[in-house]
């Protein structure tokens, strides 16, 4: 019977983790969703196939019932449910394309040549649709690269606001807004389900990637109230907070936008200057972080935490790279500062220095970006960034890998958004948003608590009680530090300078695969006004050892490439470190984040390979290490409050 | 959080179980597989869609590997690995069908006529594959029903051995089968993986299903030296057996014949007399126990144990009841005797009292019978018995026979499995297992159950760590047989260990069903509730409560809060009488799940017809023990 006792031992354990985050004694539980899901409703989503699932598909899979694909029309399902979802359809184009081609659009009187433009348009549009050839029509709706480029996007003499091609289409977006709006209040389920109400502003002036979701925690009536703020109103992200305020001071309704793929932002997203060129000043910093508390750092186009060529150091920072523009016509990717989380973070404490306020302090979370109506972020169970992508013949558009096109093995199968709230509605969630008391996964379900301060001590780490100590000592993700009083360290006091400490707890997917290492990230900038990096290797699974300048060997591997699989014989399940910065400068404005990596595992595209029994695809490695990338905690010495 | 811990539970659930089977004093270990398994090569599998789930495809899917689904494809894949698979197309046509699309027929010379009736024949089959309309040529070819329902369907006039539009096949066939032999022998990997050599001979006179799948533990080599004998050849079990016997002989290959789909035999697979309505002898009885010692009684078109109107009492044997003859014409679904694996049992042991030889005393396997090339037993990863009923919106499509719907996909049952305990997983331990026996099925989850019979046990046998050697050493394990009582009143007993699947749901109950005939040669059933999850008592008759539901109707789910992980029993048999024949087989009841259908309805935002059930209670057969005076 020794097996069994071992059985019902490691069952034990297995329901203490879940004990732990699910005890109602806990001051915050982890929820998981997704804030950034687009469905029949977004104009390139019905384009590319997906003319099925809609708001209510969503929901109904990410609630985990099974639901009919929009391409394939398999039945398919998320293995373990979300907490909560975002439907982000574009604001423009609402639901015009799937009107139009049901003939539900309601046309406003648009004049004689208008309407003959616009029936142009619509028979393209059918015909189209109807010889699945939407891609191309889409294709044609994307930017153009800029003339000149460096300067203001938006006056770019490339740049053209997409043409209101179907006319007014006002009364048909009202619809779309409405249904999407119902939809959203049939799902929530206060503790149990969270449908927040939200859009995209898809503002991409001459293919620089500048969009933003716009998320409310109000309800139904309050959102009735306005319609979606497009890029076809304005491409400038201050217009959009402005209407968000007036909207806001309107209505009642709250909101807060979400900026994602900076990666193919060229250089705008998280700039030194406004997208105008003009200098960032503190109003514009104070602007910004309220309406932007928090960026979207990996999706399905690719992870823009940071990129080989910024820092160089880093063995993991080549991690789903995309680069590819959406725009007509190629162009190569450059990567920049401003292009990745982790140069905007610099950016954002070296702005601080000079104006007082830091514009880039915000938090992260991962989404999908999915335009198939699944939030699918696992790679065995993904569904493609279009419906077209979800079966592994149709991924690619061509016979052969294209360089200069993105192909579905080019996309990523993440991520996904980790809130530590209070309780699962709409208020929680938002407020979580609001302390940045997020993070971004790539996918799979890593639980992780992290709390800094200045006198946590070693049993802290073992504690039941650890996030009640961790609230009470410090503060969670997304917080900030000060220099405590001195009376206030005596422990560290007695050991020398004061550091910030970090205690940091980091479990495993249930499912999924065991951890490598934690890191902590740290960003700072010295008295020059110059910005650093570094990464520090925290705790690590096995016997490895630390070695010249701070690395740490390899995991190792346990894929079989072959089948593919991998076994859990290597990493840990669960890894915990309390590390105090050994490098502090009390005068030096720092940033720390915790980044986890899981073992190597398959991606997406191996399997595909395997099902198709051809080479794994040229466009990504065929196995990558999974990560968390958790909201940082910035410190700022007192001198400057 | 209520999923997520599930899975995990789950999860480890797997490790421990592994453990439990692989451990070195275990003396056998538990292998699943399926052997029944069409791939493109089956004329019906690529009229129905499945066009490029060959051979290969299966292994690969069988093994655990993406593949692309032959009709809506998308990367399947399935949950856990089989540790073995039977790619057993049909014999007749093997391989023509999907030739002729290709281009790749062979086709022998058959003068003009031949030739023009060939050419249009050849012409109709590719315009209704590009149009999706490979299904009306596949019923156009279906048997007819019997003019005379109780006479020999062989010679009945209705019966006509479907002609053969394309002429002299068997270049094309030879080709197939050399393919599909190569295919087997490129995949198996002894001790990791096992690839068995087989095929279907198809007899269907007049709609009266009598199909047998042939399997075989030998080599490429062996297999080549002969092409599958089909229905084409002949519909009479004997003349099978005959072949196999000669071919045997021949060319040294061994073999097992196993009969499947008895429900829609109209009475013809047990039946009291041979197919010719002579009565079954002597050397019948041994002949068919020599080829087919284990009968498929589990499988998509429906399970085969019982029928309610056949055991009135069994409150679980309405169970994936399919009524639906394979033939052109509506025909009516009348039960028979001679159609369940029960009654086929009982009526085994009153043939025996008679001739002293029992016909039918068989071992039971699950298996899918899936015509996909994926071998899918599992209700949510279920990809249909043809290809294109892997979607929900196509999937109900049903056959319409003389303006009366068929069934459709949702009539059908995503099962079963076969289970074998085998020394080492090699074809020749494998094909041991078949012939002594020791295998049982289920109707899709990995449900472990060992179960020995014997006079000896002690009451703590079933709690011992060294169960499996307990049982083979004072016992026989499930297919074996039980004579002489050491004493005048000793009691046969059961010692029957089950186990849920890993990845699935607890156990209600462990039954044992008793057949026995009577000194008046009159054969009776009874079933005992033998255990149970806790909370619940026998009523007096004999019966238990039901074990509840857990199933949320609206996601679907259900959770393990009812049930047990693990069910043990040692029971003796109360009512035993010394000088009657007798056969014992466990029955094993997981709690309520969710069927494949009411996945697809709320995928489709519907609800299902009345007459599909919305939860199952999947369950595992052992084969029987049998007790003779």
């Amino acid at each position: 019977m020794l097996k069994y006792s071992i059985l019902s031992s490691s069952l034990l354990a297995g329901g203490l983790f879940f004990a732990q985050h699910s005890n109602a004694e806990e001051p915050t539980r982890l929820l998981w969703g997704d804030t950034h899901l687009h469905t029949s409703y977004s104009f390139d989503a019905y384009l590319n196939q997906n003319q099925s699932a809609d708001p209510d598909t969503a929901y109904r899979w990410a609630r985990g019932l099974p639901v009919i694909h929009p391409y394939n029309r398999a039945r398919v399902q998320l293995k373990t449910p979300l907490d909560f979802l975002v439907v982000s359809d574009h604001a423009e184009l609402m639901g015009v394309i799937r009107a139009t081609a049901r003939g539900t659009e309601e046309i406003v009187d648009d004049g004689f040549i208008d309407s003959i433009k616009r029936k142009i348009r619509t028979y393209y549009l059918l015909d189209a649709i109807e010889s699945q050839a939407g891609r191309d029509f889409f294709d044609k709706l994307l930017p153009k690269p800029a003339e000149t480029p460096g300067g203001d996007p938006v006056q770019d003499a490339g740049n053209s606001l997409g043409a209101r091609a179907f006319g007014n289409t006002d009364k048909t977006e009202t619809t779309a807004w409405h249904e999407i709006v119902d939809a959203a209040e049939r799902h929530n389920q206060p503790g149990k389900f969270t449908s927040l109400i939200g859009w995209e502003w898809s503002s991409i002036p001459t293919g620089a990637n500048l969009h933003r979701v716009v998320i409310s925690p109000d309800g139904g009536d309050t959102a009735k109230a306005y319609l979606p703020y497009g890029s076809d109103q304005s491409q400038y992200p201050e217009d959009l907070w402005a209407w968000l305020e007036q909207t806001g001071e309107e209505t009642g309704a709250r909101f807060l936008a979400i900026p994602h793929n900076s990666n193919i932002s060229k250089g705008y997203m998280f700039a030194e200057t406004t997208l105008k060129g003009q200098p960032i000043t503190a109003e514009y910093a104070r602007k910004r972080v309220h309406w932007e508390p928090v960026a979207e750092i990996t999706q399905i186009k690719g992870d823009s935490e940071t990129h080989p060529e910024l820092s160089p150091d880093d063995e993991f920072a080549d991690f789903e790279t995309y680069p590819f523009y959406i725009q007509q016509g190629w162009q190569p990717y450059k990567a920049s500062a401003a292009d990745y989380v982790r140069s905007g973070l610099l950016q954002g404490l070296k702005t601080e220095q000079e104006v007082g306020v830091n514009p880039y302090k915000f938090g992260l979370i991962g989404s999908t970006d999915a335009h198939s109506g699944l939030a699918s972020a696992e790679e065995t169970n993904f569904w493609g960034k279009m419906a077209l992508d979800s079966t592994p013949e149709t991924k690619r558009r061509t016979a052969e890998q294209d360089t200069t096109q993105p192909s579905g093995f080019n996309m990523a199968a993440q991520g996904l958004a980790a809130v530590w709230a209070t309780e699962n509605t709409r208020e929680a969630i938002f407020d979580a948003f609001k302390r940045k008391e997020v993070y971004a996964t790539t996918g799979p379900r890593i639980a992780i608590r992290v709390f800094a301060g200045w006198d946590f001590v070693e049993e802290d780490l073992a504690a039941v009680d650890y996030a009640e100590i961790g609230y009470a000592k410090g503060v969670p993700m997304g917080g900030d530090l000060t220099q405590p009083a001195a009376s206030e360290t005596e422990s560290a006091s007695e050991a020398g300078e004061p550091a910030p400490q970090l205690l940091i707890r980091a479990v495993k997917d249930p499912v999924g695969a065991n951890l490598d290492r934690l890191q902590v990230v740290k960003g700072w900038v010295d008295g020059e006004g110059q910005s650093h990096e570094k990464i520090f290797n925290v705790a690590w699974s096995g016997e490895r050892e630390v070695g010249d300048e701070g690395k740490l060997p390899a995991v190792g591997s346990s894929i079989d490439m072959a089948v593919p699989s991998f076994d859990n014989s290597i990493g840990d399940a669960e890894l915990t470190a309390l590390w105090s910065d050994p490098e502090f400068n009390p005068d030096m404005r720092a940033f720390y984040y915790v980044r986890v990596l899981q073992i190597p595992t398959p991606r997406h595209s191996l399997y595909d390979a395997v099902a198709l029994q051809t080479e794994a695809p040229g466009e990504a490695p065929a196995v990558i290490q999974e990560r968390a990338y958790t909201s940082p905690v910035w410190y700022t010495p007192s001198a400057s409050q | 959080m209520k999923h997520i811990s599930k899975t995990r539970l789950a999860l480890l659930f797997v490790c421990s179980f592994i453990t439990f089977s692989s451990q070195a004093d275990q003396p056998k270990q538990l292998l699943w597989g399926d052997t029944h398994l069409h791939t493109s090569y089956s004329f019906d599998a690529f009229l129905n869609q499945n066009q490029s789930a060959d051979p290969d495809t299966a292994y690969r899917w069988a093994k655990g590997q993406p593949v692309i689904h032959p009709y809506n494809r998308a990367r399947v894949q399935i949950e856990t690995p089989l540790d073995f698979l039977v790619v057993s197309d049909h014999a007749e046509l093997m391989g023509v069908i999907r030739a002729i699309d290709n281009e790749t027929a062979e086709l022998g010379d058959v003068g003009f006529f031949a030739d023009i009736k060939r050419r249009i024949s050849t012409y109709f089959l590719l315009d209704a594959i590009e149009n999706e309309t490979g299904k009306d040529i596949f019923v156009g070819i279906l048997p007819k029903a019997p003019a005379d329902p109780r006479g020999d369907p062989v010679q009945d006039s209705a019966n006509v051995l479907p002609l053969d539009p394309f002429g002299d096949t068997t270049k094309t066939e030879s080709t197939a089968w050399y393919e599909i032999v190569d295919a087997a022998d490129r995949h198996n990997e002894p001790g990791k993986f096992t690839s068995l050599i087989g095929w279907e001979w198809s007899s269907i006179p007049t709609g009266a299903n009598l199909h047998r799948v042939v399997v075989s533990p030998d080599g490429g080599e062996k297999a080549k030296s002969y092409i599958p004998y089909g229905s084409d050849q002949s519909q009479y079990p004997e003349d099978l057996w005959n072949w196999l016997a000669e071919t045997s002989e021949q060319s040294g290959a061994r073999f097992v014949a196993i009969p499947h789909n008895s429900n829609i035999s109209k009475g013809y697979m047990f039946a009291e007399t041979t197919l010719r309505g002579q009565p079954i002898t002597s050397a019948y009885a041994r002949q068919r126990m020599l080829w087919e010692p284990v009968v498929e009684m589990t499988q998509i078109k429906g399970d085969s144990e019982t029928h309610p109107g056949l055991s009135p009492d069994d409150e679980f044997a309405d169970f994936e009841t399919y009524e639906y003859y394979i033939q052109q014409t509506a025909e009516d679904y009348e039960l028979r005797k001679g159609d369940y694996a029960r009654s086929g049992l009982m009526r085994g042991l009153e043939i025996a009292q008679e001739i002293g030889d029992n016909p039918y005393q068989f071992g039971m396997i699950g298996s899918t019978d899936s015509h996909t090339g994926l071998a899918s037993a599992e209700e949510y990863n279920f990809w249909g018995k043809m290809a294109k009923d892997s979607t929900p919106e196509t999937k109900r499509l049903g056959m319409i026979r003389d303006g009366k719907t068929s069934a459709d996909g949702w009539d059908r049952a995503a099962q079963g499995l076969a289970a074998v305990w085998a020394e080492e997983n090699t074809r020749d331990s494998i094909f041991a297992a078949f012939q002594r026996k020791e295998v049982y099925a289920t109707t899709g989850p990995r449900i472990a159950v060992q179960m020995f019979g014997g006079w000896e046990f002690a009451e703590d046998d079933a709690q011992a760590t060294d169960f499996a050697s307990t049982g083979y050493s004072k016992g026989v394990p499930m297919g074996g047989d039980l004579v002489a009582a050491p004493a005048a009143d000793s009691q046969p007993q059961f010692l029957i260990r089950a186990t849920k699947d890993p990845l699935s749901a607890n156990l209600d109950r462990i039954q044992v069903v008793k057949g026995w005939v009577d000194s008046a040669g009159k054969s009776h059933e009874r079933i005992y509730n033998v255990a149970w999850s806790e909370g619940r008592e026998l009523v007096a008759d004999g019966s238990l409560p039901a074990v509840g539901n857990t199933v949320d109707l609206e996601i679907p789910s259900y959770e393990n809060s009812i049930g047990a992980p693990e069910l043990l029993a040692l029971w003796a048999d109360p009512d035993f009488d010394a000088s009657q024949r007798a056969f014992y087989y466990a029955r094993v009841m997981e709690i309520p799940t969710p069927r494949h259908s009411l996945f697809d309805a709320i995928s489709l935002q519907e609800k299902t017809r009345a007459e599909v059930p919305d939860t199952i209670q999947e369950r595992a057969y052992t084969s029987p023990i049998w007790y003779t005076p």
